[in-house]
């Protein structure tokens, strides 16, 4: 069976891209925070959860909503029938590592609830598959560096075994103010239909593309 | 009172990462989940750690705090009694 790439978007800690094409390029003084707000404002957006997301959760939900271009990629009806792939090296890490600095504060022990609920790498997932209504098969593998191979290997079993009929799949990673995602839209190949082969390749070059 | 009012509605906003919502505009008798702010399961954890921190209040039930986080006036007036006992 063959799969294309219909679509893909990167953040890094420079701009925003969708297919190739840069559509939103960071001050080069702004903070990690300051990024990720001006990449939610460019989108013209309303969707208040965004600022009590951690930034690799903004950071996700920000690559799939320039995926779609601010509309939503799926009707309800057909979320079963989407899937979600993520991966990255650091998972949650962090996150963890902010909300254990809280836990060590003697004199102010007060850990936030709101902070907690994100230590965990496929909250980045839930926070997609609710804002564009994917239910279909989810998962987010950690792997030392970008693992193409693994990914389509992945998605390809998905499709072939007919649990999604379309896909989001990529990378997504915030840590230390470091920002990279790659988020790719697959779907089967439509005869006539232009898009990029979703090959080993041809993913590792989209990633390569976009890296800083 | 009014002056608590105002202070608790900038603290929620702050506290709850409110980014968009002006504290002004925020209607002290509204329900503060459901239609009001909108608010979910876990910012009502983090009212909780809100009243903890800067008023050291502790919310004893989940019924008691049903009552008290009904709306910004029910918070104020609860703080309010609080700190007179």
């Amino acid at each position: 069976m063959k799969l294309t790439i219909k679509k893909w978007s990167a953040i890094n800690d420079r701009e925003v891209i969708l297919n190739g094409e840069s559509k939103l390029v960071f001050a080069s003084t702004a903070a990690t925070d300051q990024k990720l707000e001006a990449a939610y404002r460019a989108l013209g957006v309303a969707y208040p959860k965004f600022f009590k997301m951690d930034a690799q959760s903004k950071l996700g939900w920000l690559s799939a909503e320039y995926l779609c271009e601010g509309v939503k990629l799926f009707d309800a009806s057909v979320g079963k029938d989407v899937a979600l792939v993520l991966s990255n090296r650091k998972s949650s890490l962090d996150t963890d590592e902010h909300y254990q600095q809280s836990l060590t504060n003697e004199e102010e022990f007060l850990p936030s609830p709101a902070v907690f609920v994100y230590t965990l790498a496929n909250i980045v997932a839930g926070e997609i598959c609710i804002r564009h209504g994917i239910k279909g098969e989810n998962n987010f593998l950690i792997s030392e560096s970008f693992d193409a191979a693994s990914l389509v290997n992945y998605v390809s079993i998905l499709f072939e075994e007919e649990l999604c009929q379309q896909c989001l799949v990529g990378w997504v990673e915030a840590y230390h103010g470091k920002l990279r995602s790659v988020f790719a839209f697959i779907e089967k190949t439509t005869e006539g239909k232009a898009g990029l082969l979703f090959t080993i390749e041809n993913l590792n070059q989209v990633y390569q593309t976009s890296e800083l | 009172m009014s002056e608590l009012i105002s202070k608790l509605k900038q603290q929620i906003v702050d506290q709850l990462n409110l980014a968009d919502v002006d504290p002004a505009g925020i209607d002290e008798n509204a329900s503060l989940f459901g239609e009001g702010l909108g608010l979910d399961s876990i910012d009502a954890l983090e009212l909780i750690l809100l009243m903890q921190k800067n008023y050291n209040i502790k919310i004893a039930t989940a019924e008691e705090g049903q009552k008290i986080f009904s709306s910004v006036r029910a918070m104020a007036d609860f703080i309010e009694t609080h700190q007179k006992a």
